[in-house]
């Protein structure tokens, strides 16, 4: 189950991506067809990765890009869920563009209270 | 709540290991191959073949990755090649840093070729870049056809492919037509090289092993060691 393994980079990575007393709320991950990464196995083992760490709780966002493919008959470019799968102009002969994505793409994180503390705030 | 956005490679810590373990094995004039295939396809028993036949001409080392035991190590050793063994436990792919630990325990001088047998599986490890020059997929015909299909993401990265146990196609459903036809889709151009290691027929891959190998070597100015000669092409008996 290469997903384990993958939820232990990604959490690696997030932790130095962010300051240690951040609040991290949720990762969101793009994965590209070529990864076969199945989403119920993905998220268990994030939850299993992150158990008991400083990132137990955070969600994990992930977006699975489609397949894209290129007609070597038409030249036509198309996006898909599946493959194979026939081009349009009838061709079965479909190349893939791509599709290896494995990226964190963005971390959300609550801001801290010193960020959002009012001007007039009197102080203690 | 800010959303901080990041755009890296998810894998980007083993990267950086393999790309090291990649400039140590070139600076030592070693060419290198990740061997993927599925449980039973016939790897280690490839390996065997292909250190009998090599011995005496160029000098191999073998990882072999596997959950347990050290049988594998154990059938290579008896093949008087270097060897070391990672036990990965429950994991199902060996990665950069395993394999960086492995390095240190094989002595890398006077190697020309070191082959990493990966654990038994077509999904897992094709992800995972160790530091070799290419990566080798083996499917055997005993599979079926729409293994290749079925496994896109090895097809893809893969340099090459292994068909094994072609002796057997009569004896089981493999249309070989439908084979090349999917590898074809997914990685045009893709060189498909066909074997049989009981019959035995594997003269193509030694072939494209020596060829690579010396390539390696060459670009590496490390010469052969002339106590085995120049590397001697294999004929292709079909």
């Amino acid at each position: 189950m290469h997903e384990l393994s993958i939820a232990r980079s990604l959490l690696g990575l997030v932790r130095e991506n962010v300051p240690d007393d951040a609040s991290v709320k949720s990762v969101k991950v793009r994965i590209g067809p070529l990864q076969a990464i199945e989403p119920d196995a993905m998220q268990f083992a994030w939850q299993a990765a992150t158990d008991k760490t400083v990132l137990d709780g955070v969600e994990l966002s992930m977006v699975f890009l489609s397949w894209q493919l290129h007609c070597r008959e038409c030249g036509r470019n198309w996006s898909s869920e599946n493959w194979p799968d026939p081009c349009a102009c009838g061709s079965c002969q479909a190349d893939l563009v791509g599709g290896d994505e494995l990226t964190l793409e963005s971390i959300k994180v609550e801001d801290s209270p010193s960020r959002t503390a009012p001007a007039d705030t009197p102080a203690p | 709540m800010s959303e901080i956005r990041i755009v890296q490679n998810v894998l980007k810590h083993n990267d950086e290991i393999a790309a090291m373990n990649r400039q140590r094995l070139r600076d030592a004039g070693v060419f290198c191959i990740d061997l993927i295939g599925s449980p039973g396809c016939g790897k280690t028993s490839l390996l065997e073949a292909t250190l009998h036949r090599l011995h005496g001409r160029i000098n191999v080392g073998i990882i072999a990755g596997d959950l347990a035991t050290d049988r594998d190590a154990q059938r290579i050793q008896a093949c008087g090649a270097r060897v070391v063994q990672i036990n990965t436990g429950k994991g199902c792919h060996l990665d950069a840093n395993q394999v960086r630990h492995a390095l240190v325990q094989i002595d890398l001088d006077g190697l020309d070729l070191l082959i990493i047998e990966n654990v038994g599986n077509l999904i897992c490890p094709v992800g995972f870049d160790l530091g070799q020059d290419v990566k080798v997929g083996m499917f055997s015909v005993c599979e079926g056809d729409d293994k290749a299909a079925k496994h896109p993401h090895l097809v893809r990265v893969a340099d090459l492919l292994l068909l094994n146990k072609t002796d057997l196609v009569k004896y089981v459903r493999f249309h070989q037509v439908t084979f090349r036809e999917d590898v074809e889709r997914l990685s045009p151009g893709v060189q498909i090289i066909e074997l049989s290691v009981t019959e035995p027929r594997i003269d193509r891959w030694l072939d494209w092993l020596l060829s690579k190998t010396r390539a390696a070597n060459d670009q590496a100015n490390t010469e052969v060691p002339t106590l085995v000669g120049p590397i001697k092409e294999l004929s292709d008996a079909r």
